[in-house]
């Protein structure tokens, strides 16, 4: 059980009345903002930052639901999977201990590429290429492409969706996990700026899928996580 | 063997850090104590189902289910009730 802390009260006095339409007002929640001293303001941020922060196994757990949901009755055997703008290959990770397979990590950052290298777990049955995804030369073999955290980098959207597509086989699926636009993902965001490493949009649910319609994709299924720190949204595709 | 002791072997099996910080009792919250990786979250999912016998779904992934040996008991034990 977690308790919150009382409210702060106006000059330290109970008042006298509740007054409702005071309540819900910009007005008054920068009376309370403006009362804040300098060293409140930063125990209340270091206590929200420390509330909504990063915790890879709540991760992988909301992972493992929204893939479940995503996948149900349409499980992939054996996966030939490419994985863009891969970091560390979560994903990857993730398909080939469920279903077996093997992966193609794609990711232009070497200390993505570091990162993945000296994980204390070595992904098996994986291929790590250090390249920028517009530079890939591959067979359009791999039964599933999938992104997480990728396309909401780029203004542009047509040729980042474009490569989902070259490379994937006849009656492959396009799984796409993003951020979405939510107050608990833009509060996460405004508390952790060091997350910020270059452009990102937030994407709505509507603006997620008017980007999958727009790259002819088909959405066989569409999931919204609940319960980590942002929300995010994920969609299960195939080519049009 | 106890399904207690399969759920500690399995654990002990995806350790990540050195047998001494791996002391661990069946209430620890493994997450917490860092003695695993994320990839034991993935990893656990196959594992309860292959060994146990049971459907695990998407209602079921919750971390508090299986981050520590007990919680996964009483998982395990739980799903079997409501299979009868």
């Amino acid at each position: 059980m977690y308790l919150t802390p009382l409210n702060i009260k106006p000059n330290g006095n109970e008042p006298e009345y509740f007054d409702w339409e005071v309540f819900f007002t910009d007005e008054s929640s920068s009376r309370l903002v403006n009362r804040l001293s300098f060293e409140e303001s930063r125990r209340l941020i270091t206590k929200a930052r420390a509330h909504l922060k990063e915790n890879k196994f709540k991760l992988a757990f909301i992972l493992n639901k929204m893939m479940l949901q995503l996948l149900k009755g349409r499980e992939p055997r054996q996966p030939k999977i490419l994985e863009l703008g891969a970091a560390t290959g979560f994903l990857t990770r993730w398909f080939i201990e469920q279903y077996g397979g093997s992966g193609v990590l794609v990711d232009k950052s070497h200390a993505s590429h570091q990162a993945f290298l000296t994980l204390k777990e070595p992904l098996q049955n994986t291929t790590y290429l250090n390249k920028d995804i517009f530079e890939l030369d591959l067979d359009p073999a791999f039964g599933l492409v999938c992104s997480f955290g990728l396309i909401e980098h780029f203004k542009d959207k047509k040729p980042v969706m474009d490569i989902h597509k070259k490379f994937l086989a006849p009656g492959g699926n396009i799984i796409i996990l993003v951020p979405l636009d939510t107050p608990l993902t833009r509060t996460f965001m405004e508390l952790h700026p060091e997350m910020n490493l270059g452009y990102r949009e937030l994407l709505s649910e509507k603006e997620f899928k008017g980007i999958l319609s727009q790259a002819e994709l088909r959405i066989l299924r569409l999931e919204c996580s609940f319960g980590y720190s942002y929300d995010f949204i994920g969609a299960l595709c195939t080519h049009k | 063997m106890q399904e207690k002791e399969k759920i500690r072997q399995f654990i002990e099996k995806n350790i990540i850090v050195s047998r001494e910080e791996a002391r661990f009792c069946d209430n620890d919250n493994i997450f917490e104590l860092g003695i695993v990786s994320s990839l034991f979250a993935m990893k656990v999912l196959n594992y309860v189902q292959a060994e146990f016998n049971i459907a695990v779904d998407s209602d079921d992934m919750e971390l508090e289910n299986f981050c520590s040996v007990e919680n996964i008991l009483q998982f395990i034990e739980r799903k079997r009730s409501i299979a009868v």
